[in-house]
């Protein structure tokens, strides 16, 4: 790869070389005896200094016009060189497995067949691990099928020195290279024996001398890769007695070369404009669409590749651009009256619905932007108003008028959301696990349900006591709790949920291992806590879970529910406190209030 | 969804019907005792009370069928063995195709591979089949044969998602949750679009079930004959006794909260889905019970079958009949792999080993797919029931590798069986080799457009609006294929 080649490339990392590498280069072993395996050719390495570098090189994209593309790659520990077709990096197996993983030290050709993608547009992306624009996979590890695994200690590494786009199905080979040199530039073919070891020994001298001015030309870093792998000059530190010290110091060093930490995020490299595809056929391309804000709304492209994510991030948070704060508003006031302002919250667009107060919207968008996006203060300028803090009753008059309570006379009743429906039953039972942050929790589902076998496991019941905004979400494998309760299919914006009544729900809350689990959970830790009296904790229990004590018509009827049980149970009254059953019993017909799911 | 109370305080009726239900009876175990007697009064009860989601509504004309049984033939059945002859490709076996074709799923594209099996013309409308379907052959009379289907995509998640919801990829609502979108359900102790689940989920995943952006109530809900919980939930905790208990219990706290916020109409919904989920518990188990079923229905489907699969191929279509009759609009089956547990996706997707392939999955639903056709038209639940047998695309007629057939949707064959259509009928035609279609090509939104059509539903008109636009399960391009309807 050369520096003309290599200048057209892009790619990021502390690995990634600013040019190219000339021929001659070596990676210092990092244990043992040997100082190096070999002699590398000239091309662009991540692992020259360490091999906890990360590095990313993208070719520009080309249009596949050659049956086959060969490279000449070395490297490990799952680095990889991918063939990305028309910018669609996801795909493994079958016809498109167009992605090698080179495991030595040492160049060797790869080749891939390309005819069946002809006319396609194609780059070709090296990168260490955890760099590939795709997971990659540790494939020992059976379990791992779903997820990305790093290797523990970060290193990686990929060098590539050459790609060829050829016809022929013949892989590139390299033979003879060393014989090739020997004879170079000369008519003189050595007769003997003794000429010939004459002939070798003035080369080697000569390529050595040239490796250590730095003018090593690719057939002289051969020769010499090939004596110093046969071990016919020295590479073991017994023999260099002069390289230890340097050597050592270097491992040590090296051992704290940090690895660098990955956080998800956009990087913007060579991205090109892309073609319309009319009436979104990918076969059928309209004209090249530069980028650009929205055109309806300004009509301005962005010239510079490298800004164009910067710009129109900078454009959607202007502070002059009212759109992003009467949607955030609006997306806000849904949550706590129940339906938007703007009623459609994710179109704003022709198709959209019209405010129903258009200059609260502003006067709330403008306030928004003021405090500086701060959603709290929102919330609080929000929940103070007298509109949020009206009853749920409705006045005859409101009822006639605006049926619909469009104009907010009255607090609409509504039900909880999924996740605050879990969240709050895992609150109340005491099982609640405030820890933030981390991995999220894997998704428990009834045997079988949405079980495939690239999803064989199966997480806690209980998801592990943590906020549903901590459990896995799976495409394949929705959380069947939150699922009937209208948590949307996580496959496009849902802004607005359906608050749907479906029998599901029902059953759910009676019989769901969930909800069950939760009111144990609670029953116990009533039963186990201090005693007190019955009436006591019966208005404890609707305290916590309703935030009001029972009227006196309440307490006798759920009182009268817990005494049958207790007589089922042959509980005498003097361990009636104390019988985990009898507390599971009312915590899980409470879960099954209406009050409990519904705000009033 | 409307926002509006249908009936506030100073309109409502003396009872509501939870009241009265209340007042007038036992409560929940006469409830459940109706059930047993009339699974189907519900419904009408629901619509007189609060009209739920599913409630059954009206369809727009007079339908020719009410229900839809959808039997997937995952992976893609190959129509050049089974239901489209081509005397060609043996006439050429191991010459190369005459002429261009397109791009296959694993390009290992050689030579012409005749079918191996036999066809035979069958019944009086003579319609030929192979012999991996004698049943099926048997039932000819009975099948309206489209030999003219494409589809616009060759990869199976794709070509799943595609044929369920006419779109190819997640996101949008399956044929089934459209169907009960428009037609609401005749049985509310039983969902209206159902999955019945011993075999795998189409590649693709759970979401060619899916909802899409309708609400979430119209999803396929899974339903495993032979699980110990057949449902999701179905199952109590606790005993019967315990559970009324605390369901009176929550009924007479929930009474009072209703007041309090004024017969609110989504609160009293909430309270009569007790009553719904009390009889799913029992309704659900009754369903997949087969002990009332005679020795020669069972023998029909082929339940009594030594091969594992096939049996619980043939459970799955007599539960779909149960299903029908029951009053649920849609019912899809799932392909069962020859390992007879059948987790696998795609079982169809012979790549490799046609003949060994092909012959075990007709194996599994051959007798049946059959025995369902017969026991609807013998029971006179064929007239108003819209069987559909197909894969995601058909097979080429040139080898893959040694001994498979790639995928090819450029021309494939289903049958329908059931009211309203041609019997005895074959519609559409592939080329000489069985490659593309020549004569009346339709796609899948065609199919999905003919569907509604059978069901009384204008494909046009039913439409929801989302993301500012009126959604159609066939979109602008999809029209029924009138050809095939009586």
């Amino acid at each position: 790869m050369s520096g003309a080649d290599y200048a057209l490339t892009v790619g990021h990392g502390t690995g990634r070389p600013q040019t190219p590498s000339s021929p001659g280069e070596f990676a210092v072993e990092l244990r043992g005896d040997r100082l190096l395996n070999g002699i590398y050719p000239g091309g662009a390495y991540t692992h020259l200094l360490s091999s906890k570098h990360a590095g990313v090189i993208q070719t520009p994209r080309f249009t596949i016009d050659n049956d086959f593309v060969s490279l000449k790659v070395l490297g490990g520990d799952l680095s990889f060189a991918v063939l990305i077709i028309e910018n669609y990096a996801v795909p493994r197996g079958g016809i498109y497995h167009l992605r090698y993983s080179p495991k030595q030290d040492e160049m060797v050709w790869a080749r891939w067949d390309t005819s069946f993608w002809k006319g396609f547009s194609a780059y070709i992306e090296f990168a260490t691990q955890d760099d590939v624009t795709q997971f990659s996979f540790d494939p020992e590890d059976r379990l791992a099928v779903n997820r990305p695994t790093r290797r523990g200690d970060g290193r990686s590494a990929i060098g590539v020195s050459q790609v060829l786009f050829h016809d022929s199905e013949q892989t590139p080979r390299e033979t003879g290279l060393p014989i090739r040199y020997l004879l170079d530039g000369t008519d003189d073919v050595p007769s003997s024996r003794q000429a010939l070891a004459t002939r070798i020994g003035q080369k080697v001298r000569e390529v050595v001398a040239a490796w250590r001015d730095g003018r090593l030309t690719e057939l002289q870093a051969a020769f010499l890769d090939e004596f110093v792998r046969a071990d016919l000059l020295p590479r073991s530190l017994e023999q260099l007695v002069d390289l230890r010290g340097p050597v050592a110091q270097y491992r040590l060093l090296e051992r704290d070369v940090p690895v660098a930490r990955r956080a998800p995020g956009v990087v913007e490299e060579g991205a090109p404009d892309q073609p319309l595809l009319v009436r979104g056929s990918h076969q059928n391309r309209g004209e090249v669409v530069p980028r650009g804000f929205l055109s309806a709304l300004a009509d301005e492209s962005y010239p510079e590749p490298a800004l164009v994510r910067l710009r129109l991030a900078e454009a959607i948070t202007d502070p002059g651009n009212p759109l992003t704060g009467r949607v955030a508003v609006n997306r806000l006031w849904r949550h706590l009256f129940g339906y938007g302002l703007v009623t459609t919250v994710d179109n704003f667009g022709r198709l959209g619905d019209r405010p129903s107060h258009p200059r609260l919207l502003d006067h709330l968008a403008g306030a928004f932007v003021e405090d500086g996006y701060s959603l709290k203060r929102l919330v609080r300028r929000l929940v103070l108003t007298q509109t949020y803090q009206m009853s749920s009753q409705a006045s005859q008059r409101s009822l006639e008028i605006d049926p619909s309570n469009r104009y907010l006379q009255h607090a609409n009743v509504r039900r909880l959301d999924a996740e605050a429906i879990r969240d709050s039953m895992l609150l109340v039972s005491g099982r609640f696990n405030s820890t933030m942050y981390g991995p999220s929790v894997p998704v428990y589902y009834a045997p079988r349900y949405g079980l495939t076998r690239a999803n064989p496991d199966v997480g806690p019941v209980d998801g592990d006591g943590r906020r549903s905004i901590y459990q896995e979400i799976r495409r394949n494998a929705h959380n069947p709790f939150l699922e009937v309760f209208d948590s949307p299919k996580p496959a496009t914006t849902r802004g607005q949920r359906d608050a749907t009544n479906v029998p599901a729900q029902s059953l759910t809350l009676l019989n769901s291992p969930f909800v069950v689990g939760q009111a144990a959970e609670w029953g116990s830790r009533l039963s186990e806590g201090e005693a007190g009296t019955v009436r006591g904790r019966v208005d404890h229990m609707f305290l916590k879970a309703l935030a009001r004590r029972p009227t006196e018509t309440e307490r006798v009827r759920i009182t009268d529910y817990l005494m049958n049980v207790a007589s089922q149970r042959k509980t005498s009254e003097h361990l009636l406190l104390y019988d985990r059953q009898v507390w599971q019993d009312v915590a899980h017909s409470l879960f099954n209030l209406k009050e409990y799911i519904f705000i009033q | 969804m409307s926002y509006i109370p249908r009936h506030h305080p100073g309109l409502r009726p003396f009872l509501t019907r939870r009241e009265m239900l209340r007042q007038t009876s036992t409560g929940f175990g006469m409830l459940a005792l109706s059930a047993l007697l009339a699974d189907r009064s519900y419904a009408g009860l629901a619509q007189d009370g609060v009209e739920g989601p599913l409630a059954a509504k009206a369809p727009h004309f007079t339908p020719k069928v009410k229900n839809v049984i959808f039997c997937y033939m995952s992976g893609g059945l190959s129509h050049i063995d089974s239901f489209d002859p081509k005397p060609r490709l043996a006439a050429e076996a191991g010459q190369p195709m005459p002429f261009q074709t397109e791009r296959t799923m694993f390009n290992q594209d050689g030579n012409i591979l005749p079918s191996p099996w036999a066809f035979t013309q069958y019944g009086q409308s003579g319609i030929p089949v192979s012999a991996l379907f004698p049943h099926i052959g048997s039932v000819a009379d009975e099948l309206t044969v489209i030999r003219s289907m494409t589809a616009p995509f060759m990869e199976h998640a794709q070509a799943n998602f595609y044929f369920h919801c006419g779109m190819p990829f997640t996101g949008f609502p399956s044929v089934g949750a459209w169907v009960t979108y428009g037609l609401g359900t005749e049985n509310q102790n039983l969902p209206g679009f159902v999955v019945l689940g011993s075999g795998g989920i189409p590649l693709g995943g759970v979401n060619v079930f899916g909802n899409g952006f309708l609400p979430a109530i119209h999803q396929g809900s899974m339903i495993y004959p032979e699980n110990a919980e057949p449902l999701n939930n179905v199952q109590p905790q606790e005993t019967d006794r315990q559970q009324r208990d605390r369901l009176s219990v929550v009924g007479d706290l929930d009474s009072r909260f209703l007041e309090r916020v004024g017969g609110n109409q989504q609160v009293e919904a909430a309270i009569d889905n007790y009553e719904i989920a009390y009889r799913m518990q029992t309704a659900v188990p009754e369903l997949v019970d087969l002990a009332g079923e005679t020795e020669a229905t069972k023998k029909l489907y082929g339940l009594d079958s030594s091969n594992a699969s096939t049996a619980a191929y043939g459970r799955q279509c007599l539960v779909a009949r149960r299903l029908v009759e029951r009053g649920v609009r849609f019912v899809e089956l799932t392909m069962v792999g020859t390992d007879g547990m059948g987790q696998a996706a795609n079982p169809w997707d012979q790549h490799t080993k046609l003949e060994e392939g092909h012959t075990a999955n007709a194996m599994t639903v051959d007798k049946p797919v059959a025995g369902l056709v017969k026991d609807l038209k013998s029971r006179g639940l064929l007239d108003e029931t819209l069987v559909i047998f197909s894969g995601e695309f058909g097979r080429t007629p040139f080898v893959q590798g040694t001994n498979g057939r790639d995928h090819n949707p450029y021309g494939f064959s289903l049958w329908l069986a059931g009211g309203g259509l041609k019997k005895g009928f074959v519609y559409g035609q592939t080329d000489d080799y069985g490659y593309r279609v020549v004569e009346n090509a339709h796609t899948v939104r065609d199919l999905h457009a003919t569907v509604l059509t059978l069901l009384g539903l204008d494909y046009q008109s039913l439409t929801y609006r989302f993301g500012g636009r009126d959604f159609r399960l066939a979109d602008v391009d999809g029209h029924p294929i009138r050809g095939i309807i009586a």
